[in-house]
């Protein structure tokens, strides 16, 4: 699963139970993104 | 995770995700400016998330600081694996790849050693951060795929200058940031599964840490892979997403009552491309959970009516069953799956023909749920027998064309019927709809050597960008394989029986020969039909393709899954 919006919110918390309780060894978060900005070059956004 | 704030949450979800026993990780990246815009111009002309080539040698010390201070904020957190996201085009990646990386400083690819650079600190100043306190798992590609990337070979190479500084290395492939090879990151319904197994094993036997591989692999694969020591263990997303108590299941021997990921790509194509929270297609309750995993259980049993057997129509039937009503699913034809049945119907649809299985031997399980097949519902049927709720799940009415000339029903047909096996195909096809059932149709002919043009009043950008476009771009590629044609911004203007007339955007018209006419243009609510049971039933939801909403599975099984819920 992935925060994909830089908050842990109370749903985000919730998403993991069933995953938590399925039987995997790990459950992974994805996309903790470690800034808040990039570096203002590398914003290619098309127009 | 550059705030230190963070901790107060992430904690919390830690403590969520190792109630059970399992461990804790979060993938660290930088943020990508790819959230819902994609294929961002780049200096060396190949889409990258972030431009390594402009970033200045400050900037790059900076993101290697960034990494830290989210591990050391993950540590606090109590996660206990650090993922350092080195696959797809990320930052590391990038900078190892001569195709990318045309810097001349230190972090350039001048050399080996430089370009590894990059990888090296970050990993040093993460692991100067958390000690030993985390393990820090390193995701790899075995490859790029973009031309005149690293070798596998190399790439290996590249694992062995870190494996001292990682405990665990999972392997995958491809860049993220270039559209048409999203499909092979996210191996999609027309990929094979398990497609990284032979590579990650060429790392196992190089590394001395545990390798792991991810990419569709199925639980028989997995069970094979690391029985033989071709990797040590095996990540699984989707399928994860599709059921969350699959790997409890397969522990306990219950395969067959593992719900099976179909591979559609709702889940990431929301997120990537759409700035939207991920969903199933399979699994309605994922990433809901404040709707729906405390739901009270019902006060009340009512007698319920499912109207119509397909996918919404087993879910509806199978949740409220499974809630206690007393359920009666009624289907006009002689077996549960619907249109869904023939959709499956390609050689490369396995995966849903075996969820629809599945869902089918699920619905047959349930102890308050009667099947009626060969009945047709009506209003006064279900007033008589004393039906106090129903769900509507009647699917739509197939869009045709009443202007034609043609009116040889064996010329031109609907997509349905060429699925079902209704109706034949000839020689020469036209496939009116570019959606993603008349692109599958075209792939289906295709490869069986018909000729097939596909036109489409939308423009190319817009093809198939509705619902899942990872899916849309390996669609794409593999016609491209075939022999076709695709007319965008085309429309049908007539059937004669010297051929297909088709108009283009400026009003430019042209004839196309062709035996057979398939109609891949949707369809429409039979709204009256809907009315008649609203006004009979004092309970109604309308649910799946009838409901005027998309016609795809998510739909279909989201909206009969919170019919059935709160009933």
């Amino acid at each position: 699963m992935a925060s994909y919006d830089n908050h842990i919110t109370r749903e985000c918390v919730e998403a993991i139970i069933p995953f938590a309780k399925g039987g995997s060894s790990v459950v992974a978060m994805g996309s903790g993104f470690i800034n808040k900005e990039l570096p203002a070059a590398c914003h290619h956004v098309p127009a | 995770m550059s705030d230190p704030h963070i901790v107060v949450t992430l904690s919390q979800w830690v403590e969520a995700a190792r109630r059970w026993g399992a461990k804790a990780e979060v993938e660290l990246v930088p943020v990508a400016s790819y959230f819902g815009t994609h294929e961002v111009e780049s200096s060396v002309g190949i889409p990258m998330d972030i431009d390594i080539n402009i970033l200045t040698h400050d900037e790059i010390k900076q993101f290697i600081e960034d990494y830290a201070v989210a591990a050391r904020h993950a540590m606090k957190a109590g996660v206990d694996i650090i993922n350092v996201h080195g696959a797809h085009g990320q930052l590391p990646a990038l900078l190892f790849n001569p195709v990318f990386n045309k810097r001349t400083d230190e972090y350039g690819a001048q050399n080996f050693e430089n370009r590894c650079r990059f990888a090296v600190e970050l990993l040093d100043a993460i692991r100067a951060e958390v000690g030993n306190n985390c393990a820090i798992e390193y995701r790899l590609s075995c490859t790029d795929i973009v031309e005149g990337s690293p070798s596998v070979e190399e790439v290996i190479e590249f694992a062995k200058v870190i494996q001292g500084k990682i405990d665990m290395l999972l392997i995958s492939r491809g860049c993220l940031a270039i559209n048409k090879l999203m499909p092979l990151i996210l191996p999609c319904t027309y990929i094979d599964h398990g497609i990284n197994i032979e590579y990650a094993a060429k790392f196992n036997a190089a590394l001395d840490i545990p390798v792991g591989v991810v990419g569709a692999v199925t639980f028989e694969q997995a069970e094979e892979a690391v029985a033989s020591g071709k990797v040590e263990y095996v990540a699984m997303g989707r399928q994860n997403i599709a059921d969350p108590d699959c790997v409890n299941k397969a522990l306990h021997g219950h395969e067959d009552d593992i719900c099976p990921c179909i591979r559609c790509n709702t889940c990431i194509s929301r997120s990537h491309f759409f700035m939207k929270p991920p969903r199933c297609a399979a699994n309605p309750k994922y990433n809901r959970g404040m709707d729906y995993n405390y739901m009270p259980p019902i006060t009340k049993q009512k007698k319920v009516a499912i109207i119509g057997g397909g996918p919404a129509g087993i879910e509806a039937a199978r949740v409220a069953a499974e809630r206690g009503h007393d359920v009666t699913l009624f289907g006009k034809s002689d077996i549960l799956g619907g249109v869904f049945r023939d959709a499956g119907a390609a050689p490369f649809k396995e995966d849903l023909r075996k969820y629809l299985a599945y869902v089918i031997r699920k619905a047959h399980e349930q102890k308050n749920l009667t099947i009626r097949m060969n009945t047709e519902a009506t209003p006064e049927m279900l007033d008589a027998e004393g039906f106090e709720a129903a769900i509507i799940a009647i699917g739509n009415v197939p869009f045709y064309p009443t202007w034609l000339s043609c009116k040889d029903p064996g010329r031109v047909v609907l997509v349905n019927d060429i699925d079902s096996g209704a109706a034949q195909a000839g020689k020469d096809i036209v496939i009116v709809g570019a959606g993603i059932t008349g692109l599958e149709t075209a792939l289906r002919f295709a490869r069986l050597g018909r000729n097939v043009t596909v036109i489409d009043m939308l423009d190319r950008e817009h093809i198939g960008q509705t619902v899942a476009p990872i899916n849309a771009y390996a669609l794409f590629d593999l016609l491209d394989e075939e022999r076709w044609t695709l007319m965008c911004e085309t429309k049908l203007a007539d059937v004669t029986d010297e051929g297909v007339i088709i108009e283009d955007k400026d009003g430019n018209r042209q004839t196309l020969s062709a035996d057979t006419v398939i109609l891949a243009m949707g369809g429409k609510p039979n709204t009256d039909a809907i009315r008649a049971f609203e006004h009979a039933i004092p309970e109604t939801y309308v649910v799946g393709d009838c409901n005027g909403q998309l016609g795809n599975l998510w739909n279909s099984v989201t909206t009969a899954f919170d019919a059935a819920m709160v009933l």
